[in-house]
């Protein structure tokens, strides 16, 4: 029995130091440390669909893209780069338009576009993260991961969040902008993420605007779990539905014929201006 | 005992939250795409064939012009009215696209477009256009008849190329548009290499340009490009025919299909870090707008014992200059929140040092600055300021002075003012201001309000030009959109405007 209520000792006091001593702001800040570090693929190819619905629930636009990325540096923040290749395939007005965008972790990221209307590859200036993502309920700024260094973070508490039929607990965190500066950069001035408790998928997300007021929700709707090139296991993100509060519409954001790492075939030379013209998939 | 009991549960839940884990991940789509994929990639492994690919896509457009133009009856005669509907019937344009693996693809876009309101197809020829105070206004011996109208549809070819791919170069050759610069949606002077469409008659931006037919080969190296583009054809700009030159611009002579008439261009464009871009680009060409030639025919007088020349006929006929223009591009970026952009350009004339009276003077040409995508309210703007310098100006010789006409046919010189005036070198300089400003409206950013201007004047502020294209644009659903755009301009004292509606199912 001694060996036993030892081994119950240690772990009685390794939990109470980890889950007692924390206050509400150091466990969000770890907790939200542990969602931004999951692993990743090094390569992915999907094809995207984002389907936008009205406030009466009637599909207005239906957009579909190619795309590919490729993160290296995935061992630290500093080197860590995702490369983002995307060409849309519709509606017909707007297939041929592509996108570029190198997305870091400690600065800002960069980003081009092709519009083949005006027959140009541009750079992308101007805070454009509180713009429509392709004019649906997705901001730029919420279809892509946020700059965890951008964000205080305070644990509020655990939640249950319904997926897919069942009920998940989850860790419930309030995440605020450091400066009004970023609040008003990002168009949000507080968002409330429930992550599950062991796979650390966010389930649900709350986002309210610059007073406070809940404006959108986003869900998960579907995801897969695959290794990646290190071995790690990588819970990935192949669906999700924003719902805006106010206004009654919503967007849903889904990734299929997903390939990865070798699977994906895809070249890692792609990732340039040229290839906003060039087929690559 | 409990104690303890109780401990260990509570730091087994801490630890772990195996429970849910389990479930969710049963919940994972990854098996059974996974497995489908396989089967997929197994298919397109063994089937081959899908990389060669040919889709067909278009749109179909409603299109209603409605214009109003000052010059009209007084200024030209071929117009009956103030009011007009230049443009009024429907537009179909089908483009084809193929891939061959990712080594090769071809585009085509062939434009077939009916107007109700016709074509003028019996352009105006010119007869003798004799006598200096005729020059201007043509119009009187033009043998236009407005009942000769063509309604029969039009076919334009827009571009039709075909591209190769290596891995850091690439190769393009057929009727193409060919973009220079970093500013877009305005004219920026660096973007010489295709003609401007100045007769265009639509909201997209576009259709003010014209493909031209080129070989176009792009090195593609460390996040740099270099260009050589070879064009065997000429392919001037499109002008209207209530010209600024105010008489019909269809007997201009174009230089002959030969090999040495070819045009050429180079380029050589990149980025320096991640805040810096740059162009360099040259091109030996044509100049887009045509110069004027005008022939005298003398006949000696004698007046007081002193021999005079007269001119007694007057041949004027336009034609095209070469020209070589080296451009320039900078866009440098401020922060994340805007970028500093120049584009500029010289044209080097035949008369570069201002010695001949009708040939176009070199011009050296520049817009400069910021562009933001959304500097706030969720505003995309593009403000540009600029001027034109022309290289050794020399003032025009005016057609008021009595004893400046008589001299001048004695040195072979003109009056030249009009002419001059038609090439927009009145003075020794122009100020610019060109601006493109765009925003969204509406649920899910269906509504599109865009505002192009440009504005010139001349160096004391006192004449102005303009051109001011207020522009909306609603997307109903999947390709389905309405356009209303209204142009305000005023040029050479002339006021023109429109309202231009296009209505436009893509497919």
């Amino acid at each position: 029995m001694k060996p036993a209520r030892f081994f119950a000792s240690l772990v009685f006091l390794f939990s109470c130091s980890v889950a007692f001593s924390e206050s509400p702001v150091e466990m969000g800040t770890r907790l939200m440390k542990i969602n931004n570090d999951r692993p990743v693929f090094e390569k992915v190819k999907a094809k995207g669909t984002l389907t936008i619905y009205d406030s009466s629930g009637k599909v207005k636009f239906t957009k579909s893209l190619i795309m590919g990325t490729y993160t290296t540096g995935m061992g630290s923040p500093e080197t860590f780069a995702e490369k983002y290749l995307a060409y849309m395939m519709s509606p017909a007005d707007d297939q041929g338009n592509s996108y570029l965008m190198y997305h870091y972790k400690t600065r800002d990221d960069v980003k081009w576009v092709y519009l083949k209307g005006i027959r140009k590859a541009k750079k992308v200036t101007g805070a454009d993260k509180k713009l429509s993502f392709f004019g649906s309920d997705f901001t730029n700024a919420e279809a892509s991961k946020p700059n965890f260094l951008e964000w205080n973070y305070k644990y509020l508490g655990d939640e249950k969040v319904e997926f897919k039929g069942k009920v998940f607990d989850c860790y419930m965190v309030e995440s605020t902008p450091k400066t009004k500066a970023i609040m008003s950069d990002q168009g949000c001035g507080r968002r409330v993420s429930f992550f599950e408790k062991k796979s650390h998928l966010t389930l649900r997300l709350d986002f309210y605007d610059e007073n406070m007021i809940k404006v959108k929700e986003l869900r998960l709707l579907s995801f897969t779990t695959k290794n990646n090139v290190q071995g790690q296991k990588v819970n990935y993100e192949t669906g999700l539905e924003m719902k805006n509060v106010k206004t009654g519409s919503r967007s849903t954001l889904i990734f299929s014929d997903l390939q990865t790492e070798g699977d994906s075939n895809l070249r890692t030379d792609i990732f340039t201006e040229q290839y906003l013209t060039q087929k690559w998939w | 005992m409990k104690t303890l009991q109780t401990a260990l549960i509570i730091a087994l839940f801490f630890l772990c939250t195996g429970v849910s884990h389990s479930q969710i991940e049963e919940l994972s789509d990854g098996k059974e795409k996974q497995a489908a994929k396989k089967t997929e990639k197994a298919e397109g492994e063994s089937g081959g064939g899908k990389e060669v690919t040919f889709a067909l896509h278009g749109y179909a457009q409603a299109n209603f012009v409605v214009s109003r133009n000052d010059m009209g009856v007084g200024g030209n005669r071929w117009i009956n009215s103030k009011y007009q509907f230049p443009r009024v019937g429907a537009t179909l344009q089908l483009e084809l696209e193929g891939n061959a693996y990712d080594v090769a693809h071809f585009f085509s876009a062939v434009q077939i477009e009916y107007n109700a309101a016709g074509e003028k197809t019996n352009f105006p020829k010119f007869y003798y256009p004799n006598t200096m105070l005729q020059y201007v206004y043509y119009q009187s011996i033009a043998d236009f008849k407005r009942d000769e109208i063509s309604k029969a549809p039009t076919i334009n070819i827009r571009e039709t190329y075909v591209d190769l791919y290596g891995k850091h170069v690439t190769f393009r050759a057929g009727q193409q548009i060919i973009s220079w610069g970093e500013i877009e949606g305005i004219e920026a002077p660096s973007d010489v290499v295709i003609p401007w469409d100045f007769t265009t008659m639509s909201n997209y931006f576009e259709y003010s340009r014209i493909g031209v037919v080129a070989a176009n080969l792009t090195f593609h190296f460390a996040k740099q490009q270099l260009q050589f583009i070879w064009m065997p054809l000429f392919q001037p700009a499109k002008l209207p025919e209530e010209s600024l030159y105010k008489r019909g611009v269809t007997s201009i002579k174009r230089p002959a299909f030969e090999a040495r008439n070819g045009e050429y261009a180079a380029r050589l464009s990149g980025q320096i870090g991640d805040q810096f871009r740059y162009g360099l680009g040259f091109l030996y060409g044509f100049d887009d707008m045509p110069d004027t030639r005008v022939r005298m025919l003398k006949s000696p007088a004698s007046i007081l014992g002193f021999n005079l020349y007269l001119p007694n006929v007057l041949f004027t006929d336009m034609y095209y200059n070469r020209v070589m223009v080296p451009t320039l591009d900078l866009n440098i970026g401020i922060g994340e929140v805007l970028s500093w952009k120049v584009s500029a350009n010289a044209n080097f004339t035949k008369d570069f040092y201002g010695k001949r009276d009708l040939i176009k003077n070199s011009t050296v040409t520049y817009l400069t600055g910021p562009e933001s995508t959304n500097l706030f309210w969720k505003i995309y703007v593009g403000l540009y300021l600029g001027q034109q310098w022309v290289i050794n100006y020399t003032k025009p010789g005016t057609m008021l002075d009595t004893l400046e006409l008589v001299m001048l046919p004695q040195s072979n010189k003109l009056p030249n003012e009009q002419i001059i005036e038609g090439y927009g070198q009145q003075y020794p300089y122009k100020w610019m201001l060109s601006s493109n400003i765009q925003r969204s409206f509406g649920e899910n950013d269906a509504l599109d309000f865009q505002i192009r201007f440009a504005l010139y004047t001349d160096p004391k502020l006192k004449k102005w030009d303009y051109v001011i294209y207020p522009y909306l644009m609603y997307k109903f659903t999947n390709g389905v959109s309405t356009s209303l755009g209204f142009v305000i301009a005023n040029r050479l004292g002339d006021s023109r405007n429109m309202i231009i509606s296009e209505t436009r199912y893509s497919f």
